[in-house]
């Protein structure tokens, strides 16, 4: 079992936090200090001395190593705690597609077409379920025989519960013993963002290109999968507490590859419209994630409301980001690049640059989910915080 | 002897009472299949 230290009060620290992060979405001219959020995936893993497989292994040791993590650096608020490593899972089904490299200390998605576009039509008549069975999860894991495909599929569904489970857990030691609210209520992705795995990102591009816009209308559709619906009315159900931070988020990694024109039909005016609108009516608060860069899409942006969006920020410079979307909050801001490499002088200038032109219009943290060793030098980490917690004090 | 990778394998529809068999956690057979249909959705994708 893990050991973690005792900590005073966590409702009142839950409801602090909350606090902070909701005063620096509303852009509250009050706001009292920086929050700071974690963007760290399996960075942690690194400095505790486990390899990666051996660490996603073990839940128990994944709850030592993630507790130990926030009582050394204490984040006001977290990307995730580990969650999105579904090692054990895959690893029954025989590893496809998501690859562990204890040397390298780094995880791979393999880039690969597991619908082919012959199979669109099936994909339409048969539904997203029968045909990720029967189509792509023979693609994606190495399957010898029926026996042996099935063996290995209930394996992992043990796994899946197993997992459910855990990451349950270290959500309730977060919430109930550290006092940390989790990051959203509710997340879901554009349909259009689980095509674009599926078919690959090279095939993606030219798919879109192709198909006529009826074709790609019935395949969203497909793979929405009643989500669409799911999400408004958890949305309009949702009651607010310091449990969570924002009501939604919407994670896109295809946002970076589509046409503005693509994005306008295939993503904004099927999701994220309808959705910050629902957002909006309700007086909640949203996150928008567009992986990688977003600001070709500012138009879309401009024109939702300020005080109910924050929105995670990789590769768009955050102070040209201020100006033109004054609107919404930013997280991220500070380079990883400047975490894993720069000099003590560099972090510290950076902090007091962001805070100063951005102010309590941001929720500092990396702009990079950090995997690899190399992506944070703790020293940095360190001085970062403090600089943060010192000169960030409203 | 290196085995040989098999594709068209699997049917969903008649795969799925074997599946809901390791599934005792759930009662219904409506939960179990809406557990397994989770499983395979996500899984499919990273």
């Amino acid at each position: 079992m893990a050991n973690h230290m005792t900590v005073e009060n966590p409702q009142a620290l839950k409801a602090e936090r909350k606090k902070t992060i909701t005063d620096a979405v509303r852009q509250n001219p009050d706001a009292k200090r920086i929050p700071l959020m974690s963007s760290f995936g399996a960075w942690p893993i690194h400095p505790a001395g486990y390899k990666l497989t051996e660490a996603l292994s073990n839940y128990d040791l994944l709850d030592q190593i993630m507790g130990d993590f926030h009582e050394k650096y204490n984040f006001d608020m977290y990307q995730g705690y580990f969650s999105r490593y579904y090692y054990r899972v895959t690893h029954v089904m025989g590893d496809g597609g998501l690859l562990f490299d204890d040397e390298l200390g780094s995880v791979y998605y393999l880039d690969e077409t597991l619908l082919h576009p012959e199979e669109y039509d099936f994909l339409i008549e048969n539904g997203l379920a029968k045909t990720t069975y029967e189509k792509m999860f023979p693609r994606k894991f190495p399957f010898y025989s029926r026996e042996d495909a099935i063996e290995k599929i209930k394996a992992a569904l043990v796994e899946q519960r197993d997992l459910n489970a855990a990451n349950a857990k270290r959500t309730k030691l977060f919430l109930e013993h550290y006092g940390v609210p989790s990051r959203s209520g509710l997340s879901q992705n554009s349909a259009i963002d689980d095509f674009y795995p599926q078919t690959g990102m090279k095939n993606f591009g030219i798919q879109l290109r192709r198909l006529p816009e009826s074709k790609i209308m019935d395949i969203i559709q497909a793979f929405d999968n009643g989500r669409k619906e799911r999400i408004l009315s958890g949305i309009e159900n949702y009651v607010d507490s310091d449990d969570f931070i924002y009501a939604y988020s919407l994670t896109s990694i295809s946002s970076s590859m589509l046409s503005i024109n693509q994005f306008g039909k295939y993503a904004w005016d099927l999701y994220w419209k309808p959705n910050a609108d629902k957002i909006v009516e309700k007086d909640l608060l949203g996150n928008f994630f567009p992986e990688g860069s977003y600001l070709h899409l500012r138009d879309f942006f401009r024109d939702l409301p300020a005080g109910h969006f924050s929105i995670l920020t990789e590769q768009d410079d955050p102070f040209e980001v201020a100006k033109i979307l004054p609107n919404i909050t930013i997280e991220g801001g500070f380079p990883t690049t400047t975490l894993g490499k720069g000099t003590k002088e560099q972090v510290v200038d950076k902090v007091k640059e962001l805070i100063d032109k951005l102010g309590k219009k941001l929720i500092l943290s990396p702009d990079k989910m950090l995997v690899y060793p190399s992506d944070c030098n703790p020293a940095n980490l360190d001085v970062m915080l403090e600089t943060a917690r010192e000169y960030g004090k409203y | 002897m290196e085995q040989e990778r098999q594709y068209d394998i699997l049917d969903f529809d008649k795969d799925l009472p074997e599946l809901r068999s390791v599934i005792d956690w759930l009662d219904t057979d409506e939960e179990k299949d809406a557990f397994i249909k989770a499983f395979i959705t996500s899984r499919g994708r990273a």
